[in-house]
C-alpha cells in the first residue's frame, strides 16, 4: 500500500531544539497534526512542539510504530522501568499530540504507581513520598486529627469523608 | 540497591506533577484505580479532591458502608441513616443533573426486604445523568427480585455498561435500551422466557443463573465474550441459538442441556474461538472439538450417582495450549493419546478422573501438570523433559499414593495430602515410597493437614532409607514442608 505512494516525511521541533523527521504513516496517528499533514508537506514546513522534549518524541514515535499486538510489550520493558518523570512527560505529549492509545496505557501505568503509593498506611507518610503539602483548612486537619486519637487508623472512605465534607 | 531505592524515589517525587494535569487526564487515571484507592488519593490535597470530587463515578456498597461511614454519622449526628437513605441523599447532593456520570456502582447486601422505589430511584438519577456504566448489585440472603421497569433507564442514552444481579426483568421492554450496550452481564436475575437481541456492539455477554430463560436468541457479529450458566433449579431446558457469532473468542457454557450435535455444529463456526470452557452439561456424551485457533479448553462433566459416558475428540484442536478435565470417564489410552497428539499443550490439569490407572505422560512442550484426586490410579509416567511445575494432591497418607515416575529435573512439585483418619505402619510406608519418586526434582513441596504424617516412629527410622538424599543425583534439592494444622513453615534445604 505504501509503496505504490511515496510515503513523505514531516518535520517536528521539539522543545531541546532538535529537529525529528517523522514518516507520515506514524504522524498521521497524532490526531492533533493529522489535517495538516498535507499543508506542511507541501510548503516543507517545521512544526514546534514546544512541550515535548526530544527522548520523548523518540518514545512516542517508537509507540507509534510497533503493530498494535506489540505495543503492550514495549509499554512492559519500556514504562515499569521508567520514572514517574518519564511517564509524566510521556502523557503530556500524549495529550498534546492527541495519541488516544498511549494516554490510555500511559494512565493506565499510573494508576499502577497510585496504587502502589496507597498501601502506605498514614496519608502523611504518602504526602512525604510524593511531595505534596496538605493544604486542608486547619479545622479538617484538626478533626481528622481528633478522629484519630479516638478511633485509632482512620479508613480511606471516612478520611475521604470528613474531607470533602467539610470542604464544602 | 542503592539505585533501586533511588529510581523509586524519582518516580514517586515526580508523582505531585501528576496534580498539574488537566481534569479529564486525572479522571482518566483514577478510572484505572479502585474505588478505595482513589478516594485513599482525594484526602491528599485539595487539588486532588477536587478531582475527586468532579469525578463521575458513584460506588456505593453496603458492606463498606456498615462498616465505616454509618458508625461515623451515628457518632457525630446520632442519626440512625440506612444505606439506601444515604445513596439518595448523596446523589442528589453531588450530582447536579448536567454532570456526565462515567460508573454508577450499587452494591447491596440486604437482611430484609428493601423498598423498590428507593432502588428504582436511585438508579433513575444515575441514568439522568446519562451514566455509561451502570452496574447494580442486591444480594438478599433470601432470592427476592427487585423490579426494575424499563423506564428508569429511558434517559439514559449512551449506557456502554450494564450489569444487573437481584432483578426481576421483563427483558422484551428493555430490547431498545441495549442497543448501545457493549457489555451486558445478568446474574441471579428473574426473567422472562424468551431473550431476543440484535446488536452490533455488543461484545460480552453472560447470562448467569437467571431463573425462567427458555430461549435465548442472539444476533451479535462483534460478540468476543458469551457464557451461560443456567439457573440451579430451572424446570425447562434452555435453548441457545446463536448466529453470526464470527468474533467470537471465549465461550462458556454450565449447567446446559445443549446436545452433542448443537456443540459440533456451532463450535467450527467459531473460527477465532480462542477459550472453551463447558461445564456440567448433561446431555454431552461423545463429541468431536474442531476448532483451529483454540488454546484453552477446560471440561467438567455431568456429576450423577452413575457414571457419565463420555467421548471427547480434540484430534482437531492443533493450538491448543491448555487442557483441563475434570470427573469425567476418559480412559488411560485417551490421555496418553491426547497428549503426545496435542503438541503445543503448556498446561494439563487432570481433576477427578476416577477410571485412570496407569497414565503415560509423553509431550516435549509440557510446562505445568496438575493432578488432582485421581483416586484409582496406580502410576504415572510422565515423560516431559521441560516441565517446570507438577502438583498432586487428593491423597490420604493411609490410602495407596500412586507410583510417579518424572523425566524432568528442572520440575517444582508440589504435594497436598488430605487428612488421613488414623496412621499405621503402612502410612509411613507409603510416604516413604512416594516421596522416594521426587528425589531427583529441583524444589519439593509438601503440604500436610497435621504434622502427625511426618513424625515417622522411632524405631522405623532404624531400619528406613531415608526417602531422598539417596536418590537426588545433583544439586540442591528444597523440601519445603507446610504444615496446616500447626500454622509452622519449615524449610529444610539438603544438599
Amino acid at each position: 500500500m505504501s509503496s505504490s505512494k511515496k510515503s513523505r516525511i514531516v518535520k517536528f521541533k521539539t522543545s531541546d531544539d532538535k529537529t525529528f523527521e517523522v514518516e507520515e504513516a506514524v504522524a498521521v496517528q497524532f490526531e492533533t497534526i493529522k489535517s495538516m499533514i498535507d499543508y506542511v508537506c507541501a510548503n516543507d514546513c517545521t512544526i514546534p512542539l514546544p512541550n515535548v522534549n526530544a527522548k520523548t518524541l523518540a518514545m512516542v514515535v517508537e509507540w507509534c510504530k510497533k503493530h498494535a499486538d506489540e505495543r503492550d510489550q514495549l509499554m512492559e520493558v519500556d514504562v515499569d522501568e521508567a520514572p514517574g518523570a518519564v511517564l509524566y512527560d510521556l502523557l503530556v505529549a500524549a495529550t498534546y499530540l492527541r495519541v488516544e492509545d498511549l494516554i490510555h496505557r500511559v494512565s493506565q501505568r499510573v494508576s499502577k504507581m497510585v496504587i502502589e503509593i496507597g498501601k502506605l498506611p498514614e496519608e502523611e507518610d504518602v504526602r512525604k513520598t510524593i511531595n505534596i503539602k496538605s493544604d486542608f483548612p486547619p479545622q479538617v486537619e484538626e478533626e481528622l486529627r481528633k478522629l484519630r486519637r479516638t478511633l485509632g487508623p482512620l479508613s480511606d472512605v471516612l478520611v475521604l469523608f470528613v474531607s470533602s465534607g467539610l470542604l464544602e | 540497591m542503592e539505585m533501586e531505592k533511588s529510581r523509586k524515589e524519582l518516580t514517586m517525587a515526580a508523582f505531585d506533577r501528576f496534580s498539574d494535569m488537566p481534569d479529564p487526564i486525572v479522571h482518566h487515571i483514577m478510572s484505572f484505580l479502585p474505588t478505595k484507592s482513589a478516594t485513599r488519593v482525594s484526602a491528599l490535597s485539595k487539588r486532588f479532591n477536587s478531582a475527586w470530587l468532579s469525578y463521575p463515578v458513584f460506588d456505593f456498597d453496603e458492606a463498606l458502608y456498615d462498616r465505616e461511614v454509618f458508625p461515623y454519622i451515628y457518632r457525630t449526628s446520632g442519626k440512625e441513616l440506612k444505606f439506601l437513605d444515604f445513596v439518595l441523599a448523596s446523589l442528589k447532593k453531588h450530582c447536579p443533573s448536567n454532570i456526565y456520570m462515567q460508573r454508577f456502582i450499587l452494591r447491596a447486601w440486604p437482611c430484609e426486604l428493601i423498598s423498590e422505589d428507593q432502588i428504582q430511584n436511585s438508579i433513575c438519577l444515575a441514568a439522568d445523568c446519562n451514566v455509561k456504566e451502570l452496574i447494580v448489585k442486591i444480594q438478599g440472603s433470601q432470592e427476592n427480585y427487585y423490579r426494575l421497569p424499563r423506564t428508569t433507564l429511558q434517559n439514559a442514552k449512551s449506557l456502554s455498561v450494564l450489569k444487573l444481579s437481584g432483578f426481576s426483568l421483563e427483558l422484551e421492554d428493555w430490547i431498545p435500551c441495549l442497543n448501545l450496550v457493549e457489555d451486558l452481564s445478568l446474574k441471579s436475575c428473574s426473567v422472562s422466557a424468551n431473550f431476543m437481541l440484535s446488536s452490533a456492539k455488543l461484545t460480552n455477554l453472560n447470562l448467569r443463573y437467571c431463573r425462567g430463560l427458555e430461549k435465548i436468541e442472539i444476533d451479535a457479529l462483534n460478540l468476543q465474550s458469551f457464557s451461560y450458566i443456567q439457573y440451579l433449579e430451572e424446570q425447562h431446558p434452555c435453548e441457545i441459538n446463536i448466529s453470526h457469532f464470527k468474533n467470537l473468542k471465549s465461550l462458556t457454557i454450565e449447567g446446559s442441556a445443549i446436545s452433542d450435535d448443537w456443540l459440533e455444529y456451532h463450535v467450527p463456526k467459531f473460527v477465532l474461538l480462542r477459550n472453551l470452557k463447558l461445564v456440567a452439561c448433561r446431555n454431552l456424551q461423545k463429541f468431536e472439538i474442531v476448532a483451529l485457533n483454540l488454546q484453552s479448553f477446560s471440561y467438567t462433566a455431568y456429576c450423577h450417582k452413575e457414571q457419565h459416558p463420555c467421548e471427547i475428540n480434540l484430534s482437531h484442536c492443533k493450538n491448543l495450549k491448555s487442557l483441563t478435565i475434570e470427573k469425567p470417564n476418559i480412559t488411560d489410552d485417551w490421555v496418553e493419546y491426547h497428549v503426545s497428539k496435542l503438541v503445543l499443550l503448556r498446561n494439563l490439569k487432570l481433576c477427578a478422573c476416577r477410571n485412570l490407572q496407569k497414565i503415560k505422560i509423553n509431550n516435549q512442550q509440557l510446562k505445568s501438570f496438575e493432578l488432582f484426586g485421581c483416586e484409582k490410579l496406580l502410576k504415572a509416567k510422565i515423560e516431559a523433559p521441560n516441565l517446570i511445575s507438577f502438583d498432586c494432591s487428593g491423597y490420604a497418607l493411609n490410602s495407596c499414593c500412586p507410583k510417579i515416575i518424572l523425566s524432568s529435573t528442572l520440575a517444582h512439585v508440589q504435594v497436598s495430602f488430605v487428612a488421613a483418619r488414623s496412621l499405621t505402619t503402612n502410612s509411613f510406608l507409603n510416604l516413604r515410597d512416594f516421596l522416594s519418586c521426587f528425589g531427583h526434582c529441583k524444589m519439593l513441596s509438601l503440604s500436610f493437614v497435621s504434622d502427625k504424617g511426618l513424625i515417622f516412629p522411632e524405631e522405623m527410622r532404624k531400619y528406613l532409607v531415608r526417602p531422598l538424599l539417596d536418590l537426588r543425583h545433583e544439586g540442591w534439592v528444597m523440601v519445603i514442608i507446610k504444615l496446616d494444622g500447626v500454622g509452622g513453615r519449615l524449610a529444610l534445604a539438603c544438599t
